[in-house]
């Protein structure tokens, strides 16, 4: 499934005095099974924008289409909201406040039996989510108020996989885990993003974007600033003020091209990348 | 959704917002006692209601307070408005409008007042003015100060070792919490969204399993934050016990004094207008002045 944005804007606390425009005239593309980054300073759209998507916020203005879904500024209009829903998720920043049920399968199967599925079905399809996420048997009947923070996010993150969209989008899901569980979150992602699904993060983890993302979208001030490759970007981020840190992996590939070595930027993603890419480069 | 009664403070620097919140709230008192003061015919007490009227448009005006947020308000109450007019209008009147009343029209043979309209007209109006005098004070009065205009008028309890500074400061705690959790409830409502759950739609069950999915968190993290509050309070050495300092000190100054001065004259000239209609000497504003007579 494809998203098209079409001059959306957003103003929270609309017609009060506390107007805050949050959006102002996003327009943007995301293709079907792509890896879509979008980045930008704190307090700049991108947790609005993404809201959007799935018509939890109604535009002010302008429209999202998510292929036969429309989402607009009139509420009668949007028709099948639920259904909209059930292709497109979204995972919540800290997903882990949203947890409630008894036990993590039960909580796991919450979306599906909302969505229509039986309890049986929806508890082989929870089980199938938690062992996706690297929690195995002995997890389903715990409480998941006694997990770690990071066993909470994986359950939450499986309660939104479970339910299989074809969109998945991710407010910033490595945010306050320890490297390995960022890693095995990403690879989870990642995972998904083979087998079809289209994948939209919301980051400020930079390497992450440039190991996974094949497009970005910077937001600043409720506008889009940039689109384009991860690398393109940090390319241009030293000149333009994008609010970016660009990634060690990236500025050593910069220096080594910039001293005469013949590597094409474009194809490092990952450290192994630029290993390969050197080597070849020295044979060839 | 907070801004029911209590409207959220909206960050001016008017002079309304700069008077001292313990004056503030007295002259609140006094007006709302003002309006409940009813006097003499109908045609002066509706003249006295047009006058508070005024006064509460200019004071707003002072204060931009934007009249709109105060409609919104009041579109909350509208069946509780209906409710009002009907039980006055078409219950059977009371022996006093029986006996003096002029009769508009008949249902049937049963007997609709004008006064029953005018009854409820009047009630409705002091309804409205309290949620107005409510949302001006708590719209220019931050509620860190509105607390502490509390604790200064529970002072005096002190002597019978009334906790009133740990009732402040829980009162303050309270108020500062609220817009928090109001943020949170919409951040899990929409998280909960994203997994299926529709709040307007469905079953009485499935209503039921949507609150569960939202207040069972909101619990949560609501205890979370009270204990990471609590040791926050305990890292800086906070003890209910000792006596505080403070940063901030509630100070009375001539603008306090002016409008004090002005509400207080204001009050006497309508408790005594009170005092005489109730013993005896009935005022009548229209007659008074213009010589006009009225039926009512
Ligand atoms: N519920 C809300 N009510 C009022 N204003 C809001 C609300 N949520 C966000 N805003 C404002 O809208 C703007 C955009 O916020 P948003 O949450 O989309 O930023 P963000 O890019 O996701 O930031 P972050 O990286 O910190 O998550 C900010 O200026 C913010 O203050
Ligand atoms: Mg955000």
């Amino acid at each position: 499934m494809s998203i098209k944005v079409d001059n959306l804007f957003y103003t929270y606390m609309a017609n009060s005095n506390q107007e805050t425009p949050a959006l102002k005239g996003v327009s943007l593309n995301i293709d079907n099974n792509s890896f879509v980054g979008i980045l930008g300073a704190t307090g700049s759209g991108k947790s609005t924008l993404i809201q959007t998507f799935n018509a939890l916020l109604l535009p002010t203005c302008g429209t999202v289409t998510v292929d036969e879904f429309k989402v607009s500024s009139e509420k009668k209009k949007n028709k099948s909201i639920k259904e909209l829903r059930k292709h497109l998720s979204l995972v919540f920043q800290f997903p882990e406040y949203q947890l409630f049920e008894e036990t993590v399968e039960k909580d796991v199967a919450f979306g599906l039996k909302n969505f229509g599925y039986k309890n049986e079905d929806a508890l082989k399809k929870a089980h199938e989510a938690l062992l996706q996420v690297g929690l195995d048997e002995s997890y389903f009947t715990r409480s998941p108020f006694d997990l770690s923070g990071g066993e909470k996010r994986r359950v939450a993150i499986a309660g939104i996989i479970a339910i299989d969209p074809d969109i998945l989008v991710l407010d910033e899901p490595t945010a306050g885990l320890d490297p390995v569980g960022c890693q095995s979150i990403m690879k989870l992602v990642k995972n998904m993003f083979d087998n079809g699904k289209t994948i939209i993060v919301v980051t400020h983890d930079m390497e992450m974007v440039m190991e996974y993302c094949q497009k970005v979208f910077v937001v600043k001030e409720g506008q889009i600033i940039f689109e384009g490759s991860p690398n393109a970007l940090f390319s241009v981020a030293n000149e333009e003020d994008y609010a970016i840190e660009i990634p060690p992996l990236f500025l050593l590939a910069d220096r080594l091209k910039k001293a005469g070595k013949n590597i094409d930027i474009n194809k490092i993603h990952t450290s192994s990348d630029l290993i390969k890419e050197l080597k070849e480069k020295r044979h060839g | 959704m907070a801004s029911v009664v209590f409207g959220r403070f909206s960050p001016y620097n008017t002079f309304v917002h700069r008077l001292d919140p313990r004056n503030k709230i007295f002259m609140v008192i006094l007006l709302m006692v003002m309006i409940f003061l009813r006097i003499g015919n109908w045609s002066t007490t509706y003249i006295l209601c047009g006058v508070y009227l005024l006064f509460l448009i200019i004071i707003m005006l002072i204060a931009k307070i934007s009249f709109l947020e105060l409609f919104k308000s009041l579109k909350s109450m509208w069946f509780l408005v209906l409710f009002i007019f009907a039980i006055y209008v078409f219950l059977p009147a009371t022996v006093e409008i029986k006996e003096t009343g002029h009769v508009a029209f008949y249902i049937n043979t049963y007997p609709i007042y004008w006064e029953s309209f005018l009854q409820s007209g009047y009630i409705i109006f002091r309804l409205i003015m309290m949620i107005a005098l409510m949302m001006l004070l708590t719209s220019t009065t931050t509620p860190m100060n509105l607390t502490y205009a509390f604790e200064w008028y529970m002072s005096p309890l002190k002597v019978i070792k009334f906790p009133t500074h740990e009732i402040a400061m829980t009162l303050s705690i309270a108020l500062r919490f609220i817009p928090t959790l109001l943020d949170e409830t919409e951040r899990i409502q929409k998280a909960q969204a994203s997994r299926g759950v529709d709040f307007n739609k469905g079953g009485l069950f499935k209503r039921f399993k949507a609150i569960v999915s939202l207040i069972i968190p909101l619990f949560i993290s609501a205890i979370d934050r009270s204990e990471q509050l609590a040791d926050a309070m305990e890292a800086r050495g906070f003890d209910p016990k000792m006596k505080r300092t403070r940063y901030r000190i509630l100070k009375f100054h001539l603008r306090d004094l002016i409008s004090l001065l002005f509400v207080l004259i204001l009050f006497a000239g309508v408790l005594t207008l009170f005092i005489f209609d109730k013993n005896g000497y009935p005022i009548d504003i229209l007659n008074f002045f213009f010589n006009i007579k009225t039926k009512f």
